[in-house]
């Protein structure tokens, strides 16, 4: 776009706009028209989307991750999600629990804190499912291993991991409804929580499924590409 | 003249009139107050948001963090950055220490030119390292501070300056301007698509989504479940919700809605912040609406806030 200025005598505080050399807004305008061209399709290429759509914003990628902005900010788009709960079993050699850690701890302070460890169950999750939806053998989440190999680090005592994720779910409106004010309803009834789903138990307790630690954990079997999942679910 | 000579005259073409207005919304000076007081809440969460990583600093960006670093390593897209990952075990605590440093400066105002960008290269770079641990908070808060740093006029009012180079008013800027432009852009982007993105859902549609928000129990930090008794207001709850975020990116720039559409953001921010634990997220919306706000407001709201003058703090007037 041309931003010579012809048009003065159309109002008085456009004479204001001379405060910057019109080589200097030109150059700006270039980069103006490029940023807002790439927020713009970087936003409506994350799914759902048209091919179309992601086809216009894959010039925009290197763009995007250059500077961070490559978010799609659908918060709690198409509906407010069920939570994401990860809960790892420390083990003794001899398989015995010596502690249990839940993602997110709900005695975490601040809730800054509690916020983050609820991320981390959020990813857990994401990439867990992304797995299993991929087809991919027991054990394959990237973000199951690297986890577990810290809370082993955070745990020198215990000789294995085992964890495992489940979703809380929302309960339904009416039945709140039908139950709020009497002493039967309970947002965390066992009831509201799916059946745990296995992640990664690790080491492997089977020596014959034990792998490349290093080779797995750069293979990238399951994860989207990093900045179009975190905010794409919930804030 | 003719007729045709007057006509062309007044009506210039198209393409000038586009340019004209172009150069209005972008290149028009502009008050530095309201930028430099979203430098001072972007500034503060991020030194809120450091400050607590650093008491997870080894869980967070460490060789045996929450996310290893080879697959961090490997899973950066081409073009992503981050300069933790460049760092030995030994060197973060420093680095952790000159950020927080790094921080602070920005959110006085000094050298902002600078510690801006190192600012938000702060904040870039931790969400990169340890992608597992952000939410929407990290990518809104990194986003206001990009826009600090590219406009390079953050430190342009409230800032610690010396007493003889502060000005009452600050001179307006086309680089203000151009921040508080971008910022405002960026929010109702935001807004469009959480919006738009919305009417994908049933329970937007049905009036159900804001009593199901209230009924997960892993976000509330009260328990708010008594409204269930009162579906009318959680109902209108949600549509108010779906038609803010829908009309805030057009009514927004018609002076005479721009503080009620503001006023109503703020309000569902502070909803979301007291019903769902996301204080800093909300915060984070808050301050980017500030660019919305004119300085004289700000002026008013100050002069009965605080009575005394403040005597270091002003604008540069660069």
């Amino acid at each position: 776009m041309a931003v010579k200025d012809r048009s003065r005598n159309l109002r008085p505080d456009a004479q204001q706009v001379a405060d910057w050399p019109g080589w200097l807004r030109r150059i700006v305008s270039l980069f103006l028209i490029f940023h807002l061209m790439a927020m713009l399709a970087i936003a409506l290429a994350a799914r759902p989307s048209s091919p179309l759509q992601r086809e216009l914003a894959t010039p925009f990628a290197w763009y995007a991750e250059l500077t961070n902005l490559g978010q799609a900010h659908r918060y709690y788009a198409p509906a407010p999600p069920p939570t994401p709960i990860a809960i790892a079993e420390l083990l003794d050699a001899d398989g015995r629990t010596i502690a249990t850690r839940r993602l997110p701890d709900r005695s975490i302070k601040p809730r800054l804190r509690y916020q983050r460890a609820l991320a981390l169950a959020f990813h857990l999750y994401q990439d867990h499912r992304a797995a299993v939806d991929a087809g991919a053998p027991a054990g394959s989440s990237v973000w199951g291993r690297s986890y577990a190999r810290h809370l082993l680090a955070q745990h020198p005592q215990a000789a294995r991991v085992r964890l495992r994720v489940q979703q809380h779910l929302i309960p339904d409106l009416v039945r709140v409804r039908t139950q709020v004010g009497t002493e039967t309803f309970d947002p965390d009834d066992p009831r509201f929580f799916t059946v745990p789903e296995l992640v990664i138990e690790y080491p492997s307790p089977s020596p014959a499924n034990d792998r490349d630690d290093d080779r797995e954990m750069t293979r990238g079997t399951s994860l989207p590409p990093l900045p179009s999942g975190p905010g794409a679910l919930r804030p | 003249m003719t007729t045709a000579q007057t006509d062309d005259r007044r009506s210039p073409t198209g393409a000038a009139t586009i340019t004209a207005a172009w150069n209005r919304f972008f290149f028009t000076p502009a008050d530095p107050r309201s930028l430099g007081l979203i430098r001072i809440g972007v500034g503060l969460l991020l030194i809120w948001s450091f400050v607590w990583l650093g008491v997870d600093l080894p869980s967070a960006l460490g060789s045996l963090a929450w996310a290893d670093p080879k697959a961090v390593r490997h899973l950066l897209p081409p073009g992503a950055w981050s300069f933790w990952l460049l760092l030995d075990d030994a060197w973060i605590r420093p680095a952790w220490i000159i950020g927080l440093i790094i921080m602070c400066l920005f959110t006085l105002g000094i050298g902002t030119r600078i510690t801006a960008v190192l600012a938000w290269a702060f904040a870039v770079s931790t969400m990169r390292r340890a992608p597992t641990m952000l939410f929407g908070f990290d990518t809104v808060l990194a986003t206001w501070a990009f826009y600090l740093a590219v406009c390079g006029a953050s430190g342009q009012a409230l800032a610690i300056r010396p007493r003889h180079h502060t000005h009452a008013i600050p001179r307006r800027t086309v680089s203000a301007n151009l921040g508080l432009r971008l910022i405002q852009l960026h929010l109702c982007l935001i807004y469009a698509s959480a919006g738009l993105a919305k009417l994908q859902g049933r329970p937007w549609w049905d009036g159900s989504a804001l009593g199901m928000l209230l009924g997960n129990s892993e976000f509330r930090t009260f328990d708010l479940s008594f409204l269930a008794d009162h579906p009318r207001w959680l109902e209108l709850g949600t549509h108010a919700t779906v038609w803010l975020e829908l009309l805030y990116p057009v009514f927004v720039w018609f002076r005479g809605w721009r503080m009620i559409m503001v006023a109503a953001a703020i309000l569902m921010h502070l909803g979301i912040a007291l019903a769902m634990g996301l204080t800093e997220f909300s915060l984070a919306m808050i301050v980017a609406n500030l660019a919305f706000i004119r300085p004289e407001w700000l002026d008013l709201i100050a002069r009965r806030l605080v009575r005394a003058p403040a005597v270091a703090v002003g604008g540069s007037g660069s």
